[in-house]
């Protein structure tokens, strides 16, 4: 505080000057308040002190899934949940995006996932999410982790492999001449096997990172040289014929030829693989994604890389359209008690609010409750299974303030001048400090309005009451262009691990869509994701019920129809196995389907879909379809965008407004703008269909 | 009837384990060395070796600063024979490697010296490589070659193709002098001076000295060329093309 009336006069006169300044720039606690959008401005804004007990516990209790040392699955420490519970507002989205950007810069893949599919079987829906953000650009770092983790794993594999090399495989590996050949008989090989030592020691030392290339050229070595070593390598020491061996073969290959060679496609190929050995029987379709799931745990685990699982849209889950579904919250939490049961190395964490949370326990399980609360041990502390986020004490919102507007005031030299709080009066800070329960986005708000009146003179509007009906045209259409924007970022990298959220977005897009009454059908019922078959990455359809509807003009009505409707993305060699897993649904008796109708957007333009496949395909679609009615349908580029677009859509409105959007509002925008995909979902009719029912 | 105890068959290795592709179950660096430590020359056909002499297995451990393998030979061709136990060598007077001692030795049998130049040997040295952290050893496959050296070899090859020769032109000599009755062939120094008085004796010693020469160089050659090629067939079977 000044002490003299010179001090005094010197203090008002710095505040005057800096309130002046600060009236040229924004608001510095407008973001926070801005519903959990994910800022890309995150480093700028956030501030440690924020909840910084409860972060730092569960950064710690994520630091207990990085292994210093990794010898097999028992290694890996138990899957289990963590649920972060706070009120509306408390800061939930906030502390999520903090642990991506965490301040020790430690990796980890943080699988935020957008959906949730009772449906779908809970392995396959974490193995999903799990490959889609390994192979998206990871927001924080830049680019995708798989890249990372493939190049490290290659390197491990290279090293390896050139150990391996005995001292004559050294020498035929460097392919020598026929002159150099007839030398190397008396004696000469030593030079040529020690550069195979330098070379295994400069990939044990980490002064190339991932120049490969520069590396081989640096120690004269054929480039085409490095994939066959360690696909050799690979193939020598990984010659299991169970499915965890075909798995990891596929995947290490895969990483060595996404590094190495820089095949992108590769690790589709891997997903997309037929792992059953020549002349054994299929792997059962769960093993598979069950092995799938663990070499990739495992391939994390070997570079210390923790696999959390945050849950933050559980709200989007388990209650859309602010309805609590309680079949879907007790799928929800048997499915996480059966993954704690029967997987390993995952951390599952919830955020959740309470009265959300309360609800969900209410409807769950006793034997998934004792499950999800046997918690993650800390040293000194005992499980840890539940984190509470309390409202902020008085003293982290000082440093709140202190942050953000030093930002501001980085250039002006009379800050220290400045009185404690600036710029807000006594008063406030005291009201502030006496509303011990209100929640952080509340007093952000609150700091927000204050901030406003005292720097730029604006008071907050008055609530009005009632508040008018809400203009939804804008937020649907922005929010659309968003996820739009997304979807086409998605489909750039891998279609095929999109499948999945293809088949859910087209399920969700035609549940909104609906009821709907197309050419004498109306939309029954629609189950978004059901994995038919037995292999894991093409095998799903979104299946629909259609009843016929009004007079039909020829009196008998069609009966109802159970349509399949299958996505044919895989391209090469991988088509004809795409489609006959397609195909698979009439094998799945139960689920009654009477037609497919399989989407290809391989030549959207063409008028005989049947005639533009590859012979392979064609064959498997005439041996088929001659005993089953289906047909193709041409899906275009924006069809896909759409499907995948759909869902981040709803989630993102049911973020961005604290109040549903009214369904007809919903229903009207989606059949304006994805008429064609309604249409593609119609069963087929007899006379134009390629082939007829039996 | 008289009951026995089952004997059980040892625990699978843990199919959950760590894929053995990323698994350091490799020394870091093997070789073979003389017993000075001196690394042996390494051909296309193997490690070249020499009969008479000890030589070394030498493993490292399989990370920095590891425990040091056991080493035990799991076969060998007959012309080795192990000398001796594992020895521990140091260096800055910490353990830094671990040596195996053999020796090369040549097999029994009549002309064995005669025969040496014309021979070579190949074989696979099999050293079992056990961590104390690991459950199963590694087998190290070290192809070996044995011939005499070039130098000593070739000078072999002459004499013995100069002996063949000078016998060559003196033996029909002695006997033809033998049936005709002639004193010289009383008297072997009055042969041998006319035999090499002759303007034609040095031809036959310096062609066959030539010819042998060239015959055991030949066979040489062959042998390790085929050995070559075989452990290239095995290179091959281990690193397919890349696909």
């Amino acid at each position: 505080m000044p002490s003299s009336p010179e001090a005094a006069n010197g203090a008002d006169q710095a505040r005057a000057q800096a309130i002046d300044l600060l009236r040229g720039r924004p608001n510095p606690f407008e973001n926070l308040v801005r519903p959990q959008r994910p800022d890309e401005r995150f480093a700028d804004l956030h501030v440690p002190a924020l909840l910084r007990e409860p972060r730092e516990l569960l950064l710690q209790i994520i630091d207990t899934y990085r292994l210093p040392r990794y010898t097999g699955a028992c290694d890996l420490p138990d899957t289990r949940v963590v649920i972060v519970q706070g009120a509306r507002g408390a800061g939930k989205t906030h502390m999520l995006d903090s642990l991506a950007h965490r301040p020790d810069g430690k990796a980890q893949v943080l699988v935020r996932p957008g959906l949730y599919d009772a449906k779908v079987p809970f392995e396959e829906y974490l193995l999903n999410h799990l490959v889609n953000t390994l192979l998206a650009e990871d927001p924080v770092q830049g680019h995708k982790p798989f890249a990372d983790l493939a190049a490290q794993l290659t390197r491990r594999l290279l090293r390896l492999a050139v150990r391996d090399l005995g001292p004559t495989d050294r020498l035929f590996a460097c392919s020598p001449s026929r002159r150099q050949r007839l030398r190397l008989l008396w004696s000469g090989g030593e030079a040529l096997s020690a550069r195979f030592n330098r070379f295994a020691a400069d990939l044990a030392g980490n002064s190339w990172g991932t120049d490969f290339d520069g590396l081989s050229e640096r120690h004269d070595l054929p480039p085409e040289f490095l994939p066959k070593l360690v696909e050799g390598h690979v193939k020598r020491h990984e010659a299991g014929t169970t499915a965890l061996s075909a798995v990891r073969r596929l995947l290490y290959e895969a990483m060595a030829k996404f590094t190495l060679r820089g095949e992108e496609d590769a690790v589709n190929r891997f997903l997309e693989a037929d792992y059953t050995p020549e002349g054994a029987r299929p792997f059962f379709r769960a093993d598979v994604v069950r092995q799938q799931l663990h070499a990739l745990v495992e391939a994390c685990a070997l570079v210390q890389l923790p696999v959390v699982f945050a849950f933050d849209n559980l709200e989007g889950f388990l209650a859309p359209q602010n309805r609590f579904d309680a079949e879907v919250a007790r799928a929800f939490m048997d499915n996480l008690a059966q993954a704690v049961d029967g997987t390993r190395g995952l951390l599952l964490v919830l955020f959740a609010e309470q009265t959300l949370l309360r609800e969900v326990d209410r409807n769950t399980h006793q034997f998934a409750l004792d499950r999800i609360r046997q918690g993650v041990p800390l040293h000194a502390r005992g499980p840890i299974d539940r984190i509470e986020l309390k409202p902020p004490v008085f003293d982290e919102v000082r440093q709140l303030i202190a942050e953000r507007v030093d930002r501001l005031l980085k250039d002006f030299a009379e800050k220290d001048r400045l009185p404690a709080g600036f710029p807000y009066g006594k008063a406030f800070l005291d009201d502030l400090a006496g509303r011990r329960d209100l929640e952080l986005r509340n007093k952000m708000l609150r700091l927000r309005d204050e901030y406003s009146q005292v720097i730029y003179d604006r008071k907050p509007p008055p609530d009005p009451n009632p508040p008018p009906p809400p203009d939804w045209g804008p937020l649907l259409e922005r929010t659309w262009t968003d996820s739009l924007a997304a979807a086409d970022r998605r489909l750039q990298g891998s279609p095929v691990s999109q499948l999945k959220d293809l088949h859910a977005g087209l399920g969700k897009l035609l549940q909104q869509a609906g009821p709907v009454e197309l050419e004498g059908w109306r939309l029954a019922e629609v189950q978004p994701q059901v994995p038919v078959g037995d292999h894991p990455a093409y095998g799903v359809v979104t299946v629909i019920d259609w009843q016929p509807v009004g007079d039909q003009a020829g009196g008998e009505p069609p009966p109802a129809a159970r349509v399949g409707v299958g996505i044919l993305l895989a391209g090469g060699p991988g088509m004809p196995r795409d489609l006959r897993a397609k195909f698979d649904v009439f094998q799945k008796k139960e689920l009654r389907v009477n037609c497919l109708v399989v989407l290809s957007s391989r030549s959207p333009d063409a008028e005989d879909q049947v005639a533009e496949l590859p012979a392979g395909t064609r064959q498997v679609w005439d041996e088929v379809s001659r005993r089953r009615r289906a047909v193709i349908r041409p899906v275009t580029q924006d069809d896909l965008r759409w499907m995948l677009a759909v869902p981040e859509w709803l989630d993102g409105l049911q973020r961005a407004s604290d109040q549903p959007v009214p369904e007809p509002t919903l229903r009207s925008f989606i059949r304006q703008r994805c008429p064609s995909l309604l249409q593609a979902a119609l069963p087929p009719v007899p006379e134009r269909t390629a082939a007829h029912a039996d | 009837m008289q009951t026995e105890e089952l004997v059980r068959q040892t625990r699978p290795v843990d199919g959950l384990a760590v894929s053995r592709a990323l698994q350091d179950l490799l020394p870091l660096s093997w070789q073979i060395t003389t017993e000075r430590g001196k690394p042996v020359p390494l051909s296309s056909a193997g490690y070249v070796l020499h009969f008479g002499r000890t030589y070394h297995f030498r493993a490292k451990a399989a990370v920095e600063g590891g425990p040091l393998p056991d080493l035990r030979l799991a076969s060998w061709p007959p012309f080795v024979t192990r000398r001796g136990d594992t020895l521990t060598v140091s260096r800055h007077g910490r353990p830094a490697l671990r040596a195996l001692p053999f020796a090369v030795t040549r097999p029994s049998g009549r002309l064995g010296v005669l025969k040496a130049p014309y021979e070579v040997f190949c074989g696979d040295l099999e050293v079992t490589c056990t961590f104390s952290d690991q459950p199963k050893g590694i087998e190290l496959t070290c192809p070996v070659v044995v011939r005499m050296r070039w130098g000593l070899g070739f000078v072999t090859l002459v004499l013995l193709g100069l002996l063949f020769g000078t016998l060559l032109a003196f033996v029909p000599r002695a006997w033809h002098e033998y049936m005709a009755g002639s004193g010289l062939a009383a008297d072997p120094v009055e042969l041998w001076i006319s035999v090499r008085d002759h303007p034609l004796f040095w031809l036959w010693p310096l062609a066959t000295a030539a010819a042998n020469t060239a015959l055991g160089l030949t066979l040489n050659v062959g042998r390790l060329w085929r050995r070559s090629r075989e452990l290239q067939a095995r290179y091959d079977s281990r690193h397919p093309r890349a696909t």
